[in-house]
């Protein structure tokens, strides 16, 4: 496939999700960082059934389906037992942007652990890294009780260690991880959307498709007609002008609003159209709308290919 | 089994690209669509259900069974589905409609994967679907941890990257005769793979998988059914899923216990004892090229440490006893959401004579294997014969 080809004007719409969230770690994760920030030790969880130590810890042994509230003291040296170094370039939805790289990546065993476990290693060059070398945990200075207190694992050249002592888990308060998804998308819109858009923009038209078997005329256009699941390809021109159907008042403030409150927004049917539209509505008192009142499409003097190329509706 | 036998009566696909500028979601998915409908002759009144599925985070949709199953299926005022469970996406909405066919739920239902990768990136969806504060900070979506289980496997096994090149070579051959394929390279040789760059240790970048957009549907019918649509259906002899751990590196998991206990349970359901000879041919899910050979010794098509050996040995070629991946695998084409159901509709079009220049001879059964998740296996074993 050509790269010009690929090129060619293809109307997409871009955006960036950025979604912020809280995550309740549980109980044994909150004290693992507490210990983390406070005394730079590392904690495992272990089955009171089979004797299992997990890290990292967690509440419930999956082999016996039996709680865990014990956390065991682990040693910050393991054994490294699988090796890569990531090499390509992605975003990283922790922060939107590409995530550096090169860099080490490895799964060990911590010394005394039953499980395995991933993290970064200070090692770019392949060729210096073998399985069953050794590997400590590297602290942070300052630490902020998160696993970024870990930078990466170093490679050592100790022996490995017997398990320690376990103790119970002390109680906690509860805690929440707030972190954020952030991830650039671009999506396609296809032909059918493409050309209600342009001519909207560029004619001032409101055009929607007419199913060859029901004869609906749906605006906004699409390709399939979901009542007889017939392919649409006749497109027809409707009125700028419609009927309400039905109208909210928002009145309460939040920031994905695309107006200050207080503003109306409605379902309107174009007339020629047998479908309707969800779009905002203005130079009007709110209070006087009414479903049956008629409207008529207001649109931008300088079109942004976006559905918001009609700006608004008003009332006639 | 169930109360019903169960067949795939009609399979669709789209010829899947790494982009699709043409057309949104919806309209790629009907095209796939369409076709299954075409293939079983079936109207869209006739469909009672559908299943469909994708991971939301790889386009940053939610919901999507909202429109897509109603403006890209015939769901309108029926029942629509979502299933998303990762990488085994396609095997999950493969098994599901399984169960509500052979249940008696429903006599005809249409099971739908997708995926469009280029709208948003496989690598940074999988990551949100991991632990925040313990996986995500490290985690390179899927390449880096199967980078490491290839390191694993090699140092314990001694397979050398020329044999996992092989597999590349293979299966992108193999692409070459598939129609719907997206990596067709029948020219492609063990030098350009070993030449390519290296993108995480020991991984190339041609041992790799790629990023595809597409998608799939199946149609599946009780017997009764069956008997009206075709006289030549894929009857579904076993359905097997076995998940692991919380987290994807709880186990060293280059052997992959779930393939070898989800493939066990399905070979004695159906009476194979030797998967080498009782299977005809199999689709499996092999993200990376060290992955083919290891899957292969955990469903049981040779001993621990000799999926090198196997291939070497041409078994798993077109020409051998046991062809693996003749439609090109994962390693040629993967829109994710519909990457497992790719491999039990390729089962199904080798059941049922219908693979044109990637057919082989005389199938009576054929396996088909979805990975994905946190190491988890689906297996779904398809034969000729209604009755074995």
């Amino acid at each position: 496939m050509s790269r010009g080809k690929d090129k060619e004007k293809v109307f997409q719409i871009k955006w960036k999700t950025d979604l912020p969230y809280r995550y309740s770690m549980g109980k044994l994760s909150v004290q693992f960082f507490k210990e983390l920030k406070e005394n730079k030790k590392l904690h495992g969880s272990k089955c009171p059934q089979c004797g299992k130590v997990y890290f990292p810890p967690r509440a419930v042994c999956a082999d016996c389906m039996v709680e865990m509230t014990r956390l065991i003291e682990l040693y910050d040296t393991g054994t490294l037992v699988g090796f890569t170094v990531v090499n390509y370039p992605f975003v990283d939805p922790q922060t939107g942007g590409l995530r550096p790289f090169p860099y080490g990546y490895g799964l060990f065993k911590l010394d005394g652990v039953d499980t395995y476990t991933m993290h970064f290693i200070d090692e770019v060059d392949h060729t210096k890294l073998r399985v069953g070398m050794r590997v400590k945990a590297v602290f942070k200075e300052v630490r902020e009780g998160n696993l970024g207190d870990i930078p990466y694992y170093k490679i050592i050249r100790e022996k490995p260690k017997p398990k320690k002592v376990e103790k119970m888990v002390e109680d906690i308060e509860e805690k929440v991880f707030r972190g954020r998804i952030k991830v650039p998308y671009k999506h396609v819109a296809g032909a059918y959307v493409e050309k209600f858009i342009t001519e909207i923009g560029k004619n001032n038209k409101i055009m929607g498709v007419k199913c060859p078997k029901c004869g609906k005329v749906y605006v906004p256009p699409k390709m399939i007609c979901f009542n007889c699941f017939e392919k649409m390809d006749e497109w027809v021109e409707v009125s700028n002008q419609g009927s309400v159907k039905g109208f909210t008042v928002v009145s309460h403030s939040t920031p994905v609003m695309p107006l200050e409150p207080p503003f109306a927004y409605a379902l309107i049917t174009l007339d020629g159209s047998n479908t309707e539209i969800v779009h905002i509505i203005k130079e009007s008192d709110p209070k006087k709308l009414k479903p049956g009142m008629r409207v008529e499409a207001v649109f931008k003097d300088k079109p942004r290919k976006r559905i918001t190329d009609i700006e608004y509706f008003r009332p006639i | 089994m169930g109360k019903h036998d169960v067949a795939i009566v009609g399979i669709g696909q789209t010829k899947h690209r790494s982009k699709r500028r043409d057309v949104n979601i919806p309209e790629m998915i009907y095209e796939a669509v369409r076709m299954a409908l075409d293939d079983a002759q079936l109207m869209p009144a006739d469909i009672d259900a559908v299943i469909i599925g994708n991971m939301d985070h790889f386009e940053g949709i939610n919901f999507s069974e909202m429109w897509c199953g109603i403006d890209a299926a015939p769901g309108y005022l029926k029942p629509v589905v979502k299933v998303a469970t990762g990488g085994t996406t396609g095997s999950s909405l493969a098994i599901c409609g399984y169960h509500n066919v052979a249940s008696g739920i429903y006599n005809k239902v249409l099971i739908i994967g997708w995926e469009k990768l280029q709208e948003g990136g496989a690598t940074t969806g999988i990551i949100t679907a991991f632990d925040p504060v313990w996986e995500r900070p490290s985690l390179a979506g899927a390449l880096g941890p199967l980078a490491l289980m290839a390191s694993m496997y090699q140092h314990k096994y001694g397979i050398t990257p020329e044999q996992a090149a092989r597999v590349t070579v293979k299966n992108r051959r193999n692409a070459a005769n598939n129609p719907f394929a997206h990596l067709k390279m029948p020219n492609l040789t063990v030098e350009d793979v070993m030449k390519s760059q290296t993108i995480s240790y020991p991984l190339r970048l041609h041992d790799c998988c790629p990023q595809s957009e597409g998608a799939c549907a199946v149609i599946y019918a009780n017997e009764e059914e069956t008997r009206n649509i075709t006289d030549n259906p894929a009857w579904i002899q076993a359905v097997e899923t076995a998940h692991y751990y919380t987290y994807g590196t709880d186990e060293a998991m280059f052997d992959l216990p779930t393939a070898t206990i989800a493939s066990k349970k399905a070979y004695k359901k159906v009476g194979i004892t030797d998967p080498v000879k009782d299977l005809d041919v199999a689709e499996i899910y092999e993200p990376t090229s060290w992955s083919e050979l290891a899957w292969t010794e955990a469903l049981g098509f040779c001993k621990f440490g000799e999926g090198g050996k196997l291939l070497d040995e041409g078994i798993t070629q077109m020409s051998g006893e046991l062809p693996v991946n003749p439609s090109g695998g994962v390693l040629s084409t993967n829109p994710i959401g519909a990457t497992a159901l790719i491999r039990v509709a390729e089962a199904a079009i080798q059941v049922m004579g219908r693979g044109e220049k990637r057919q082989v001879p005389d199938v009576e059964k054929a396996l088909g294997m979805g990975f994905g998740g946190s190491l988890w296996t689906e297996i779904m074993i398809l034969s000729k014969e209604r009755n074995l």
